[in-house]
Parts: C-alpha cells; structure tokens; sequence
C-alpha cells in the first residue's frame, strides 16, 4: 500500500449511505485509509439497502455497501455517547481529513461543529457533504437523491421534450446521480483543501451543497437563464427547446448520433441520400440545427426506423465517422466484446457474498494503481484493531464499551 | 495576510476542448490553477466559441492558439507541457500520437509529467475508436435504458450529466496525482473512458444484473423501497413537488401534513409493503392534495413535518430559489457579448481559502504573447516569423 496516489493519507468517514462513503471510496481505492465509523447495531444504512444476492435481506451482504466501501475499516461507534465522542476526537487527532454528511444542526448539537473538531487538531481539513451546505434557509432541510436531483435542477430538462405535461412529470436519473455528484464533489474539495494546507499548514471546513453541485453541473438552463433570461422548455413545442439528445428508434432497438457540426451534417446527408428537408434554412447551422433538433430527429428517425441498430451503428459511427452508439441494456454491456477486453467488469471477493462481477476503475493509472486491496468491512471488523492497537484501550475496555453499546 | 488560492502554483497545458474536459479545469482554474488552454483554428473547432455557454466552461483560464499539425506548434505545446504539471485532452483516440504529444513524447521533454487522456470509451479494445458525447456514451453503458418512463424510449438525464461527471472525477484523479508526483517525483498517466465513469456511477442497477441477473429498466422517479417516493403536480403551471416519505415516524407525520390522518389505518397504505404495491393510487391521492398548493408551500409544510421534500427547479425557479440566492450561488463577475454575465458559484466552498478566481473565458488566443514571450521566453522575431508562417491560429 506504499507506492499509491494517495498513501499516507489519514480520512475517518462519519456519514453512511451514500454520498460520504462514496466520496471516502474515491481516496480509498487509490490508496488512503480510511476508517469508517458506524453507528453501532445497526450499522451504516447502506447495508439495509440492496440490491442482496438472490433478494435475501442480510446486513453482511448489501451489494450497494460491498461496492460504496472497498479498501476501509470500519469501527462501530456512538458519538451521541461522551466516551464514543472522546474516541471520536482521538480518531481525529492524527487525521487529515474527515469526511462527515450529518445534518449541521445535529453536529452542533453534539459538539462536533468544525471549531470544536478543529481545536483537536489545526490540521484537520472537514469535509461536510449535505443536501444543502453549512448556511441559508434550507440549511437542516432532508433530502433524499430524488429531492437533491429536483431541487438542484436536473430533474426538470429528464428526459425533456414531453408532448404532455401533466402525465409526463419530470424524472430523477437511475440510481443515485446526485448522491454520487455530491460525493466526488467532496473529494474534489477535500484535494483542494489539501493543496491549501500545504501553504498554511493549517485545515479547513469544506462545505459541499448537494444542490449546488448539480446547479453548476446544469450547464446551458442556469446560464442562459441567469444571463439571457431563456429558460428552456421540457415540454415539446414551447418555447426554447432544451435540445434532449432523445434516443431514436430502429428495427430493433434504439441510438442517439450527433449531427450539429457541420461535418457530421454533411455526412449524414450522404448516407440518406440528400432529402430536400435536409437543405432546409431551418437546420442550415450547428446553433440552428442545435435549436431545431427535435425536428432533426423525428426525420431522421423515419429513416433509421429501417434498419437494426448494429446496422445503424456500422454506417454511421464506422463508416461516416458520425458520433453514434446504440442504447445497450444491461445483458448487452455484460456481454459486449468491447467491455470484455477492457475487463470493465471485474471480479471481486467478498466473505459473506462471495464472488462476484463490479465495476472496475473509473479511471486507469500507469504508476498507482487504482485496485481493490481488501473487501467491504463487516460490521466492527476493526474495532480491535483501532481501539486496541492504535488508540491503546485495553480488551477489558473493548468488551465494556461493546456491552453499553458505545461500539 | 496575503492568502493564495489552493492550486496557485500548479501550471495546467489544457487541450479539452466541448465540456467534460473544459468543465474539470475551470473549476481547477477558479481553484487557482494556471490553466492555458490550447485552441485553434486550424481544424473543426469542437468547441462553440460564443455566448455565456462558453464562458461557463472556459472562464479563469488563459488562450493560445497553435496549429498541432505544423511541427512548430507541436513543438511550442511541449515547451509548455516542459513547464507545466499537468496535460490534459479528450480527442478521439490516436489524434494526441499523430500530433506527437502522446504520453511518450511528452514524458520525454518532461519525465514527472501527469498527464489525463479522456475519451469515450477508452483507448483500448475493440472500439476504441468511437467517437461520442455523453449521450452515446450514456447509451453504450446501459444509463439510457434505465432512463425514462416505465412504457417508453430509453431517456437522456438533463443537462450533459455524463460531462460534468466525468469533469469532477477529473479533478480528484489530477490533484491526487499531483500529490503523488510532489512526494515521490513520480508523473503518470491516467486514462478515462465517460461509458466507464457512469457505468462506475451506477452499481445498484450493474449490481443486481450481475448478481442476481435482473435488469431494472426504466426507472422513472421510483426507489427499490420507498413510496411515496415521487414528483407530484402543484399549483401553476408545470410546477411540481419532490417527496420522499423514509419510515413510519415520516408516513404518520406525511398524512397529517396532507390532512389524511385516516390513511395510517388505510389497509391499502398500512405498512411500507402495501404503500409500495399501491403506490400508483397513492400517488393519485396524493396529487389531489399537492394541486390545492404551490409547490414552495408543499414543501415548507413537509420539511415542517421533517420530510424530505423540494420543489422541482427549472432554469428560472433555480435563479429566484431563495437558499441559492441566500447562499450567493450566482456571481456577477463581468460582460459577455456586451451584457452582464453572471457565474455560477464553484461547487464547494471553503471557509479560509480566498473566493473562488472567476474571469470570463479569454478571448482565442488572447495569452499568445504572454505564453510565447513570458513564459517560454521567445524574442519578438519568432513570434513574428510564427505568426506569419500561420504556427499561431
């Protein structure tokens, strides 16, 4: 574990589910250490969550946790508890960053506010990740993935251009975009904040909204809006169109092609043999072809609806060099030449689940490999071995502070 | 106290271009970075030069352009990647090589160098050389098909999700590579594919595939477990309510809220399990109640009650949100095109670190003679000579 970006580096994560442990998982994974606290019983509430191998609930074997917490420890600890608060600050006290994702009224209230955690240790960088951030009316407001991704904007333009409104409700993306968002987000910061302390020798708080992170991830809506006062439309035919780049239809499946550089335009207009739509005013510029795309591919749709989609993709994306590529399901990606040799999906081992296909590395290193070291933890794996061997509480201790549920 | 920004210091030679790439190194520049972006216009610009857009992803950065195909452009980017920490680009794959900026030529003019390849999905393996945005890069990792009404098309999230995933990913990957080229003196090279970043962002529904063989589908609103768990209509047009009801403590309070006290009894609504297998007339039900409020209302009698609730912002609903205003998310900084143009805030704050280095994006080429004179120390003469040979567009 020496020779990895991120050696050396001391994060303790006091926040389950999603959004902090992904971030910790980032440092993890290239090499940091990372030590988890969970509320003792029952634990981080990702291991509640599935999906479970065969649907079979157990808190050892949540896929969704085995994936959010590769390469940490995890410790089981009450800091509602004064004595779990003290081996909090003593968890700290040689820290470098601590990624926590508690409401801020919660952490006032139990004295962990960032003045309080920093009088333990002027070093530490606190990295705070909550729906939305450290001040302002909505400060200890919940939120959840489906209310972050609405409130932060990029609900509304999903999946855009809808005939009808009021059956067509916005959507949130699959999965937990915003909780992930907001996550690498953090770790971002918490790298920034590192970068600081290398000049001043001293930490700071970083406070990560989850509703800004996607607000400043909106792009093109927010802008014009704020500074040309166009908001664009979800909703077909009405107003400035948000420009969805809407799958479209072939025999036997679907692909979304790009045609708004001139390029890829006069390209597709030979491979469709040059209709006279095509010459139309309409569409004869990348920023017209972009305002009048939903037009573009209802008419192209008419002609791609004629072929499969492995035809679509070899004439246009090999071809005629034209951005294409079909919508893959999920037996698709799994068996897909490309993914294979890339080793996309890799195998992981895991002592109550087994083994089993994740995804590999979102990023490849030539010299500090991104790799999973050591599976999810159990439950305390390792309170032993951080309260016992590092922190020097005694087994006697251990046991007692197990009975009054302090870990 | 004469405080510096995080990443002062750090020398970015930027040669993204469209959003993912550009996206990650505003954000490194508004950090502080010195982030010189390589531009020209000797071949199709990828990138559209104009409008508040292009400031969005290019402010806080300086310009130079250089012609990569004439070996003296290509000489001039690796005098600067010599001086630089970092080299970034997302061209197709191979366009870097035939420049001869590849990793090994720039290792080369600069052993410790960290450099960051992007592409769409990735430089090896059989398609290594397709070319995509991130909506076909989305469609090839399976995100498409999960987007979207139960009974439709696959769907395409908002915005340009895929980007702005990948561009923040970028930035934790280049700051931990920096780290490590300081302490050890070591650079590297990192390479990215957008399919594999949100293939990586997306294990519940990978997961229960490859374990358990299920593929989810569209996903619209839903939750494996919760409901209500929605957007329901408000008052006004198109306005929409976001709620998420967690436990029992939350379901009890939600039907007081809504003023359906009754509902705690309903056999229909009794427990988690039968809110889900009815959720559609729940849904229904529930939209009775949230049409009779505007969608600010709703939520300040659901956050009251301690559920988790929100209205759903379009562009104009984010720009008058009064906690964005509050926190001051929008931030005049100059003019683009001639009228005011306003920042969105950087995505997270620090609280001893000096305000974010906003500036809207430098005109093409605008650092030429900085970059060429200052930087690399060329005397009047060449430049000239370069300018007129046409190494400079």
């Amino acid at each position: 574990m020496d020779n990895k970006a991120l050696s050396g580096l001391s994060v303790v994560e006091l926040g389950g589910f999603i959004p902090a442990p992904y971030c910790t998982k980032l440092m993890a994974d290239l090499g940091a250490s990372v030590v988890k606290i969970e509320p003792p019983g029952s634990g981080d509430p990702a291991r509640k969550y599935g999906p479970f191998p065969d649907d079979i609930p157990n808190i050892e074997k949540s896929l969704l946790f085995a994936y959010l917490n590769t390469n940490k420890k995890s410790v089981t600890l009450d800091v509602k508890n004064t004595t779990g608060k003290k081996i909090l600050m003593e968890l700290i006290r040689d820290a470098d960053i601590l990624v926590e994702s508690n409401s801020p009224k919660s952490m006032q209230e139990l004295g962990l506010d960032y003045e309080s955690l920093s009088s333990e240790n002027k070093g530490l960088i606190v990295t705070s990740i909550t729906p939305f951030g450290q001040n302002g009316p909505y400060r200890d407001y919940k939120a959840n993935d489906l209310v972050s991704f609405h409130i932060g904007g990029i609900g509304y333009p999903t999946p855009g251009d809808v005939d009808d409104p009021d059956t067509n409700p916005p959507l949130k993306a699959p999965g937990h975009q915003a909780d992930i968002m907001a996550g690498a987000t953090g770790a971002s910061g918490s790298m920034s904040a590192l970068f600081a302390r290398e000049m001043t020798g001293t930490g700071q708080h970083v406070d990560v909204s989850e509703q800004e992170a996607l607000v400043r991830a909106i792009g093109m809506a927010v802008v014009q809006t704020i500074n040309r006062n166009e908001t664009p439309s979800r909703i077909a035919g009405v107003g400035r169109p948000i420009a969805t780049r809407k799958p479209l239809m072939t025999k036997d499946g679907y692909f979304t092609a790009q045609f708004f550089m001139d390029h890829f335009w006069e390209a597709l207009k030979n491979v469709m043999g040059h209709p006279e739509w095509m010459d139309q005013e309409l569409f004869a510029e990348s920023q017209l072809r972009m305002e009048n795309l939903d037009a573009i591919l209802l008419l192209v749709e008419e002609w791609s609806k004629d072929y499969t989609k492995a035809e679509i993709y070899q004439i246009l994306q090999v071809e005629n060099h034209i951005p294409c590529l079909p919508v893959n399901t999920m037996e698709d990606i799994f068996n897909h030449p490309h993914y294979i040799e890339r080793e996309t999906f890799q195998e992981t081992s895991h002592p109550d689940i087994g083994k089993f296909k994740s995804p590999g590395p979102p990023y490849r290193w030539s010299e500090t490999p991104w790799e999973i070291v050591s599976a999810a933890p159990r439950l305390g794996q390792h309170n032993k071995e951080i309260f016992c061997d590092k922190l020097g509480y005694s087994l006697g201790d251990l046991t007692k502070m197990y009975q009054v549920g302090i870990i | 106290m004469n405080k510096q920004l995080p990443l002062e210091g750090i020398r970015i030679a930027d040669f993204t271009q469209v959003v993912q790439g550009p996206y990650a190194t505003t954000l490194l520049g508004q950090m502080g970075a010195e982030i010189i972006k390589i531009e020209t216009l000797s071949r199709t610009q990828m990138d559209q030069r104009y409008g508040p857009m292009f400031s969005n992803l290019n402010g806080s950065k300086k310009s130079i352009t250089l012609n990569l195909k004439d070996p003296r452009g290509a000489n001039i980017a690796k005098e600067l990647v010599k001086i630089s920490d970092v080299a970034m680009e997302n061209f197709g794959t191979g366009v870097m090589e035939r420049f001869g900026l590849g990793y090994e030529d720039l290792k080369e003019v600069k052993p410790d160098i960290v450099m960051l390849s992007s592409q769409a999905l990735g430089r090896t393996g059989p398609l290594k050389d397709a070319i995509g945005y991130f909506a076909e890069a989305s469609n090839f990792a399976g995100f498409s098909h999960l987007t979207g009404y139960t009974e439709g098309r696959p769907g395409m999230v908002g915005a340009i999700w895929a980007d702005h995933l990948t561009g923040m990913h970028m930035i934790f990957a280049v700051l931990s590579a920096i780290r490590h080229q300081r302490r050890t003196g070591q650079g590297q090279y990192i390479q990215m594919s957008m399919a594999e970043m949100v293939i990586s962002a997306m294990p519940e529904a990978i997961l229960d595939y490859s374990v358990n063989g299920r593929d989810l589908g569209r996903q619209e609103n839903r939750e494996i477990a919760m409901a209500p768990h929605n957007v329901y209509r408000c008052k006004g047009f198109d306005k929409w309510i976001a709620i998420a009801v967690g436990n029992e403590s939350e379901w009890n309070a939600f039907c007081n809220v809504v003023g359906h006290s009754e509902w705690i009894q309903d056999p229909r609504f009794s427990d988690p399990l039968k809110r889900w297998e009815n959720q559609k007339e729940l849904d229904t039900l529930i939209t009775e109640w949230s049409l009779d409020h505007t969608d600010y209302e709703a939520m300040e009698a659901l956050q009251k009650a301690g559920i988790a609730a929100g209205p759903v912002l379009d562009g104009t609903g984010l720009v008058n949100d009064p906690h964005l205003k509050e926190r001051g998310v929008f931030v005049p900084i100059g003019e683009v095109e001639g009228k005011p143009y306003s920042q969105v805030a950087h995505p997270w704050r620090l609280s001893d670190s000096p305000t974010p280095y906003y500036a809207i994006a430098p005109g093409m080429g605008e650092h030429n003679q900085y970059v060429l004179s200052n930087l690399l120390g060329m005397d009047e003469n060449t430049i000239s000579q370069l300018e007129n040979d046409g190494v400079l567009v």
